[in-house]
């Protein structure tokens, strides 16, 4: 028993000191020039990122080994294993990798907490270092990146009225709008991660002349304007939830004017339906616009 | 407008090159210029058919042209750096953008964003007589009054022949609508972790849009023999050419600083909006003579545009991290307050129109000079996540938003109505006619909650959340509401092959009390007619999966399925049901290293169910005495998308070809009857009008076959099909002349409008490019 013990003692002995060794070789890097000789081509690619300059960003460890850690191993090696790949780790761990330099609270504020956060999406789950794409996203089109998850808004895109989010005439079809533009993946201060502090106040970022008090409101609309419009797009015209009449009369049940179950020849519901007379919708400062009709 | 552009694009150009002298000057080393980046030019044929307007609605640039899709010039030196980003270079939504700084100490930059956004054309009698004027040449209202007036009756045979004759010869105006944004921006950094950043950015817009103006006139019982109604409502106006030439103007300046555990930022935005067309005045093609046979009597009208204002908005915010049990916490606060002060019109822009005194309403005295408008916003965001152990992660949320409008409520003792044409006196004389104040509209909203998301080992998290969601409206909102929302969702992360995600909601919404019994400074009792569904109690349920997999390592498919259910049990009229369902599915497959293939459905569906109170279809007797009934009506809204793609390198590193094709196909189901008849209360037999389907289809088809001339030189060339097809009875209805003699079952809804006819109808497009991309 004794010589069991002796030699189970030695063998743990020598298990620690080779794994001391391991760790010793872990630790070993060996430079982007040496990961060029086999990722070539991957390498060109890296070259085009801001990854690739963070030496001046006073980052000492960047390159290569910043993200994938010492590459002594695998470069003697050459097995997958030996080598960190974040593209591999899962979404929480990519992300501690990343954050250890993207700390920055402006950038970063609303992430923890923030719905993607809870659910494990990690930033490698949309982002590629190795990518030249715009915001180093894995796709071209920044749409194709959340289409990854949210395959249900795809039809969205093509409907007969939409933000300008898709031309067919652009490299990656991508428009002049983006999910960006609206919606914040990294986290927001508001619901559906919109980058603004209500829907309206998101809206009036680019519809400017929406914004000031008027004389005669139109109550719902300074409240919400997702109570008539689809931002992400719509069958009908300026992205209406319905056409009108029928969208007016989901509030307004008006005993006034006749035939508004609505004859499809009838006045009310050819063009613009209600609004052909009561255009000023959002409210207007006309003294004599109470009707909001001009 | 095309000289400003190019002026802009040389300015820009100018300021590339200024920035790229930047790195060289500042950076006091030595050290090697490195330039790298891409170019992408070349020639563009397009062959459009049916509404070009709306081709280039959905593609910007469909022309022959010379086309710079990409400029994308980076260098480095030292620590300097200046980049140059053109797309679209010359195109009417280009963007140009320089930035120049050294790393970790400054940068600044520049842009010119455009914006096109084109609208089918429109007809118009008129033509423009000043920035905000419209004017009808004497001769064509004179003309056309012969057989338009009364504007309460039919319009004679030979008064529609004329008119029909007019809008043949009428002007084409082009609609569409431009957005120039010029930018500046500065972000010092003078310590660690310390960011100081100022900037200015201007937006101008500029263009036509359609707008609409109607009124209408009243007729005694049975007049002009249009089928006996009780009450003849005769609509009436036209489509005009809006201007806008909005100037937006935004200064700001910020600052954050991250020190250890600690985040702090604060920033201001002054912002300054100015209409330069602050109204639009337009002459009547179908009057010369109004009130009293006058000239100017009612035969000119204005639509009061946007007013400029300014906006002062502050902001702050902090994180402080590090606290015990592993939290942090998050709080923002924002202000922001928006002052209008724009002077009110007088009444009417008809100089001889008279009110019931007989004096002229455009010399009236108005009861304010403005608005006096300030509507002041204040946001407070609040955020305690917690991680006391490693499985389990919590969040307390606290959120609200105050929409407090200190605008003027003002007395009003009547108003210019019907077109301009008449005096609507509200002077208190009798009941009906008391004065009414302007609503003001105010609300809170406060939401707090909490949510927690526990870990199973690495593979299963289970997050369950709440919310309280209060809204506090005042007297001119209506309802307050009180919504608590319930949700549960697991997600399996199965080895690395595979993700499945499952979410169930359940909200509940409910009015505090009952609607306002009325306005509190009113006397019309409109509110009855409204039943708000925004405000209204709700039930709301929905469910969402996400499920992807990939089964080989070539090989993904995914699946992710959303649907909401809206119920509106307490409502009896107005909205009842919403029903929302989305959809989508995609694979994707690398047949081989030089082969892939992908395709994809997504489907969205919107159901509405509404209950109405509106006039029937059925004559009834004396003045205003048209039955009304309840009218059903669903509503199915449907759309389709499908894609697929295949790319394959033919010749590797030399010759690759993609192919695409999107198709898209929406459908809007509008079902109406009346299937409530209550014996003394509605009429039996009043027809429901079931409205044709709206459908509207989207073929997009891109082929492109690339060749490498080098690693660095590439050629492609691409082919772009593009089709609309749009069948919309509301919008194929639409003549420039809509009215003629009645036809509808009451006779007098038709009435006449002159329409632009500005509506989008179909194309197809054939688009050929040869590009040229060189990167370095």
């Amino acid at each position: 028993v004794r010589g069991f013990k002796l030699v189970a003692a030695l063998a743990m002995i020598g298990g620690m000191l080779l794994g001391a060794n391991a760790r010793a070789e872990d630790t070993n890097t060996v430079g982007d020039k040496a990961c060029n000789k086999c990722h070539s081509d991957v390498m060109a690619g890296f070259k085009q990122t801001r990854h690739s300059k963070v030496e001046f960003f006073g980052i000492d460890n960047g390159g290569c080994e910043g993200c994938h850690g010492p590459g002594a191993l695998h470069a003697k090696s050459k097995s997958p294993g030996d080598i960190k790949n974040p593209g591999k780790l899962k979404g929480e761990e990519a992300s501690k990798l990343c954050l250890g330099c993207h700390n920055d609270g402006a950038t970063q504020k609303h992430w923890v907490g923030s719905e993607h956060e809870s659910l494990g999406v990690g930033c490698t789950n949309c982002h590629s270092v190795h990518q030249s794409h715009p915001k180093m996203l894995k796709t071209l089109a920044e749409q194709d990146t959340c289409f990854t998850c949210h395959k249900e808004q795809r039809a969205a895109f093509m409907k007969r009225s939409t933000h300008p989010l898709r031309d067919i005439t652009h490299a990656g079809n991508v428009g002049k709008m983006a999910c960006s533009s609206c919606h914040n993946p990294h986290g927001s201060q508001s619901e559906k991660l919109i980058s603004a502090n209500s829907v309206n106040d998101l809206c009036y970022g680019c519809h400017q002349e929406k914004k000031a008090p008027v004389l005669w409101e139109h109550s719902a609309v300074k409240e919400n304007c997702l109570s008539c419009h689809n931002p992400h797009g719509s069958n009908q015209e300026m992205m209406l939830t319905a056409k009108e009449p029928r969208l007016c009369q989901t509030c307004h049940q008006q005993g006034r004017h006749q035939t508004l179950a609505g004859e499809p020849n009838s006045f009310f519901v050819t063009n613009r339906g209600c609004s052909n007379c009561h255009a000023s919708i959002h409210g207007t400062n006309n003294p004599s616009g109470l009707k909001i009709k001009h | 407008m095309k000289s400003r552009i190019i002026e802009r694009a040389v300015l820009a150009a100018l300021g590339c090159g200024l920035a790229l002298t930047v790195p060289t000057v500042l950076a006091a080393d030595a050290d090697e210029l490195k330039v790298f980046g891409s170019v992408t030019g070349g020639l563009q044929h397009s062959d459009i058919s049916g509404d070009e307007d709306n081709a280039q609605r959905h593609g910007d640039g469909l022309n022959d042209a010379v086309i710079v899709p990409n400029i994308d010039i980076r260098t480095i030196q030292g620590q300097g750096y200046a980049n140059f980003l053109g797309i679209d270079v010359g195109q009417d939504d280009q963007f140009l953008g320089v930035e120049a700084g050294l790393f970790g100490k400054f940068e600044a930059s520049l842009y010119l964003n455009q914006w096109f956004r084109n609208y089918t054309d429109g007809v118009f009698l008129g033509q423009r007589a000043g920035k905000g004027y419209w004017a009808v040449d004497d001769n064509i209202q004179q003309t056309l009054a012969a057989g338009f007036t009364p504007l309460g009756a039919n319009p004679t045979a030979a008064g529609q022949a004329n008119l029909l004759g007019f809008l043949a010869d009428a002007k084409s105006v082009e609609l569409e609508q431009q957005r120039t944004q010029t930018g500046a921006a500065f972000l010092l950094k003078p310590l660690k972790g310390l960011n100081l950043h100022a900037g200015y950015a201007s937006e101008e817009r500029d263009g036509l849009k359609a707008a609409a103006s109607g009124s209408y006139r009243r007729a005694a019982t049975g007049a002009n023999a249009l089928g006996g109604l009780g009450e003849n409502f005769r609509a009436y106006g036209q489509e005009f050419p809006s201007p806008l030439e909005y100037r937006t103007n935004a200064v700001n300046l910020g600052v954050d600083y991250q020190i250890n555990r600690f985040y702090f930022e604060a920033g201001y935005v002054y912002t300054d909006f100015n209409n330069e067309v602050n109204s639009i005045t337009y002459e009547n093609p179908l009057l010369y003579t109004g009130q009293n046979n006058q000239v100017g009597g009612s035969t000119v009208h204005r639509a009061v545009l946007a007013p400029d204002y300014d906006s002062t908005a502050l902001s702050a915010a902090i994180v402080v991290s590090d606290l015990p049990l592993r939290s942090r916490i998050n709080v923002s606060y924002a202000q922001d307050e928006v002052k209008q002060d724009d002077a009110f019109f007088p009444l009417t822009v008809n100089p001889v129109l008279l009110d019931d005194a007989g004096a002229f309403v455009a010399n009236l005295p108005l009861p304010a000079n403005d608005l006096d408008g300030d509507v002041q916003t204040t946001f407070i965001n609040a955020v305690l996540s917690s991680r006391p152990i490693n499985s389990l992660a919590v969040n307390l949320r606290y959120n609200s938003y105050d929409y407090q409008n200190d605008s003027a409520r003002i007395l009003w003792t009547g108003w210019a109505g019907i077109g301009e044409s008449t005096w609507k006196d509200y002077d208190g004389s009798n009941a009906a006619q008391q004065p009414y104040y302007n609503r003001v509209p105010e609300y809170e909203r406060t939401r707090y909650g909490a949510d927690a998301v526990y870990s199973f080992g690495s593979s299963i998290k289970l997050k369950g959340e709440y919310q309280n969601e209060e809204y506090d409206r005042n007297e001119d909102r209506y309802a307050d509401t009180t919504e608590d929302t319930f949700r549960i969702s697991v997600q399996w992360l199965v080895s690395d092959w595979g993700t499945l995600r499952v979410g169930y909601r359940d909200s509940q919404r409910d009015i505090d009390g009952e609607y306002a019994e009325r306005l509190a400074s009113g006397v019309q009792e409109e509110w009855s007619e409204l039943r708000m569904f925004d405000q209204a109690d709700r039930d709301r349920e929905g469910f969402d999966v996400y499920f992807g997999v990939d089964p080989l390592p070539s090989l993904s498919l995914g699946f992710a399925v959303a649907q909401t259910d809206d119920t509106y049990d307490e409502e009896f009229y107005g909205l009842h049901e919403g029903k929302t369902l989305m959809a989508g599915v995609d694979v994707t497959w690398a047949i081989s290293e030089r082969f892939a293939l992908s395709a994809y459905y997504s489907h969205d569906q919107l159901e509405t169910d509404q209950l109405n109170r509106t006039k029937s279809d059925k004559t009834g007797g004396g003045s205003f005495a048209i039955p009304q009934n309840d009218w059903r009506t669903e509503i199915t809204d449907e759309s389709d998308a499908y894609g697929i793609e295949f790319s394959a390198e033919i010749v590797p590193e030399k010759v690759k070809f993609t192919l695409a094709a999107d198709l898209s196909d929406g459908t809007t189901e509008t079902d109406t009857s009346n299937p409530d008849f209550l014996a003394g209360t509605t009429v039996s037999g009043a027809v429901g009008y079931p409205w044709p389907d709206a459908t509207v289809e989207s073929t997009q088809v891109k082929a492109a076959l690339e060749y490498r001339w080098s690693e660095k030189l590439g050629t492609t060339l691409t082919y772009l099909y593009s089709e609309q097809d749009i069948d919309d009875f509301a919008t194929d209805n639409v003549v420039p002349y809509f009215g003629s003699a009645p036809t509808d079952a009451q006779g007098n809804s038709m009435s006449h409008f002159v329409f632009m006819d500005a509506n989008p109808y179909d194309f197809d497009a054939n688009v050929f490019m040869l590009t040229l991309d060189y990167s370095f």
